[in-house]
């Protein structure tokens, strides 16, 4: 959209016929309107959204009654009221865009009652003409909205036509502004539509698989089924995953606005700086207790051994004291005094007769020695606690040196915990109830962080359980369907919708990175070009987040946004409308005007020098609204230097609270504008 | 269709021709109907594709 002209008649302070001519494609892209407050800029900003969208209120009349907001040119209404006969008040607004012309007027009509204004839409006319020249009309106000939607849509019509103010705001660190920077962002590049197909596409196909299930018999009904079931259970747990999320997220922005507020609490800071650093220690300690007790369940094994020690010691002394006295291993086996009992002689040729003292001597010696099996297993019993007997040393050691450390770190999470006890109680019950109150508050809130986190633990496991099931089921399906020949009709339908839902679903993640990544690399571009000499030292990248809030990095890769000025988050703000112009375009320059109303308000001179040579390079057209503070004749001279400035507008008092639109050549400029000491 | 559509446009083109027009026809439909009405569309779109696709055989 590139504005061409604009017709005001009795809109606003602009009584009677008065016309703007906008600096557009070869003859320059720069207008500025200028005029001391009061004079009617935001008029001619009110004047476009009117007729562009029928819009009567601007952001900044949220607190406006609706009875003090009229349109309708004030005086023009007074000096008709005794003919008791409305005032039509209408703005025209010439523009053109993608080779087309468009031409709007919107009317309204007002009259005075009792010193009442009461005002009526009136009518609405758009007229479009095809590079040909072929003309179409429409009056129809819902078609209009679509035509010039489909242009600019509403919703984005703040990224291009803003105040200072506004767009300062929207780098603030809350949810809202956050919630609408996402919304502009989706709006601006399609994602909006690109995420309808998916859906349209996916419920294509789940509708198509029902009408399988309803078809399908015995196994392959049965897997279909279960199919379509663990699909239902991970959309809910994604829902609730990103529904946690949220939650988690609004909890971290109130406890640190919590925080912020305590932190105001003076006479308890240094006992809240104290607190953050028993919560840090509390933390750690936490840690190493449940790695020390992962320790010791490794170790239980080993440890169960010491429960045998002393046995196993006595064993092996009483085994080992008849190895040094001989006894075992026996020098002569008991196999062999067998033998020699049975054969009635002794290896030496003695005989051995029942009931001779050689016998009862023989068969006392026999008794005294262990079977062959016992005294093998003694052996080896006495082999394996030689050795084991010196491991229970060490397995000892080990195991003490462990429930030392665990009952010393319990001891030092138990005297954290009481410190941080009798911390809360100062904090609460500091003499200023309302940190009594903002404390518990906060307790609350880490009691609900807590129950979330563990409330996402259990739902990735979850998801991930019925991911792995998930893909077993389908190879099943697979495998049934080839089996049974399953290629029919329905079949293959629901397999090419299920194939274009994980397309679309593939080019959407990648879509929507890549965009990003295009956004953050462009508005960090834009906002080096504006930035300071001595910002720049510190400020390096602006990066677009998955949920699209902006954020901007220092050069130690630290966020900095909550700490930079408000003249440098206007900075950003610009810097990221150019971006996200830019790749919504897919080109450097986007045929879209900037409309910026007193945009220097909060911005050094260096800033303001930097914006002035750089927009113009950036946008198609810029229009400026200026008062006379903040732009003077160095501002002008600037602006003169980049060869774009073509319109130079002058809103003078005309009496009676009303404004004249005066072109002035921009070569004459200079005359109406202070110079650099004066503006400020 | 927007010059965005054809950034995603680009990267429909990796895809089978049959997934190319399914893809295609749906994010025309979706610029200017919600998704329930795009989906009743989709519905013989799908059997279109799939008609053309045997008749070429």
């Amino acid at each position: 959209m590139i504005l061409h002209k604009m017709r005001l008649v009795n809109f606003r302070q602009f009584q009677g016929t008065q016309e703007i001519e906008f600096a557009s494609g070869a003859t320059g892209q720069v207008t500025v309107i200028f005029g001391a407050n009061g004079r009617g800029k935001t008029g001619i900003y009110r004047a476009l959204l009117f007729c562009l969208y029928g819009e009567k209120r601007l952001s900044q009349d949220a607190q406006v009654d609706d009875s003090e907001l009229y349109l309708v040119n004030y005086p023009e209404m007074e000096a008709r009221s005794s003919e008791k006969k409305p005032v039509e008040a209408s703005v025209y607004v010439e523009f053109s865009h993608d080779g087309g012309k468009y031409e709007i007027k919107r009317s309204i009509l007002g009259i005075l009652n009792n010193g009442r204004v009461i005002e009526q839409h009136n009518e609405i006319r758009l007229v479009k003409r095809d590079e040909l020249g072929n003309a179409s009309t429409t009056r129809d106000p819902q078609e209009v909205a679509d035509v010039v939607g489909g242009i600019l849509d509403r919703g984005l019509r703040e990224y291009f036509l803003f105040d200072g103010e506004k767009i300062e705001r929207l780098t603030r660190a809350s949810l809202e502004q956050k919630r609408e920077i996402s919304m502009g962002v989706r709006k601006l590049l399609d994602i909006d539509t690109l995420e309808t197909a998916m859906k349209a596409t996916k419920r294509l196909w789940k509708y198509l698989d029902s009408q399988i299930e309803e078809r399908a018999t015995g196994e392959w009904a049965s897997v279909i089924k279960l199919l379509r079931e663990n699909d239902e259970r991970s959309i809910s747990l994604r829902d609730k995953y990103a529904l946690n999320e949220k939650e988690l997220q609004r909890g971290a922005q109130e406890k640190k606005q919590v925080d912020v507020e305590l932190d105001k609490i003076r006479e308890i800071r240094d006992l809240l700086t104290a607190r953050t650093d028993l919560e840090n220690k509390e933390k750690e300690f936490e840690t190493q207790v449940e790695n020390i007790l992962r320790e010791m369940k490794d170790r239980t094994g080993k440890t169960a051994l010491l429960l045998v020690r002393k046995t196993a010691e006595r064993v092996y002394s009483n085994v080992d004291m008849r190895k040094q006295k001989h006894e075992i291993p026996s020098q002569i086996r008991r196999d062999l005094i067998d033998r020699l009992i049975s054969d009635e002689r002794c290896i030496c040729g003695t005989p051995i007769k029942s009931g001779t003292d050689e016998h009862r001597c023989i068969l006392v010696w026999r008794n005294r020695i262990p079977d062959n099996e016992t005294e093998d297993s003694m052996l080896d019993l006495w082999r394996y606690l030689a050795t084991s007997i010196n491991l229970y040393e060490d397995i000892g050691l080990g195991t003490e040196t462990l429930l030392q450390k665990y009952a010393v770190t319990k001891h030092d999470l138990q005297v954290t915990h009481r410190k941080l006890d009798e911390l809360r109680q100062k904090i609460g019950s500091s003499e200023r109830s309302d940190a009594a109150k903002l404390d518990k508050y906060r307790q609350q809130i880490e009691r609900k962080i807590i129950q979330l986190e563990g409330d996402q633990a259990k739902v990735q496991k979850e998801l991930a359980d019925l991911n792995e099931d998930r893909e077993v089921l389908q190879q099943q399906r697979k495998e049934i369907e080839k089996e049974k020949g399953i290629r029919d009709e329905l079949a293959k339908r629901a397999a090419l919708a299920e194939a274009t839902t994980a397309a679309l679903q593939s080019i959407h993640e990648e879509f929507t990175g890549e965009a990003r990544d295009m956004i953050s690399a462009g508005a960090t571009k834009y906002f080096r070009q504006l930035l300071d000499d001595e910002s720049k030292q510190t400020l390096r990248d602006v990066v677009v987040n998955s949920d699209y809030s902006i954020q901007v990095y220092d050069r130690w890769q630290k966020p900095f946004l909550a700490n930079i000025s408000s003249g440098q988050r206007q900075i950003m703000s610009i810097a990221f409308i150019a971006a996200l112009a830019g790749a919504a375009a897919g080109a450097e320059i986007l045929e879209m005007p900037l409309f910026m109303d007193t945009p220097f308000g909060r911005l050094s001179h260096e800033h303001r020098q930097n914006l002035l040579q750089n927009v113009p390079k950036w946008c198609s057209q810029w229009i400026l609204l200026a008062t006379d503070t903040e732009f003077g004749r160095l501002e002008a001279d600037i602006l003169r230097s980049t060869e774009n400035w073509t319109k130079f507008y002058v809103l003078k008092g005309a009496g009676a609270g009303s404004t004249k639109i005066e072109a002035v050549d921009v070569g004459q400029a200079n005359g109406l504008l202070r110079d650099e000491a004066e503006v400020a | 269709m927007a010059k965005t559509h054809r950034l995603i446009m680009d990267k429909i083109q990796k895809y089978p021709v049959e997934i190319q027009v399914l893809a295609t026809r749906s994010l025309e439909l979706a610029e200017s109907m919600p998704e329930s009405s795009v989906f009743e569309e989709l519905k013989g779109v799908v059997r279109q594709i799939l008609k053309e696709k045997e008749e070429s055989r």
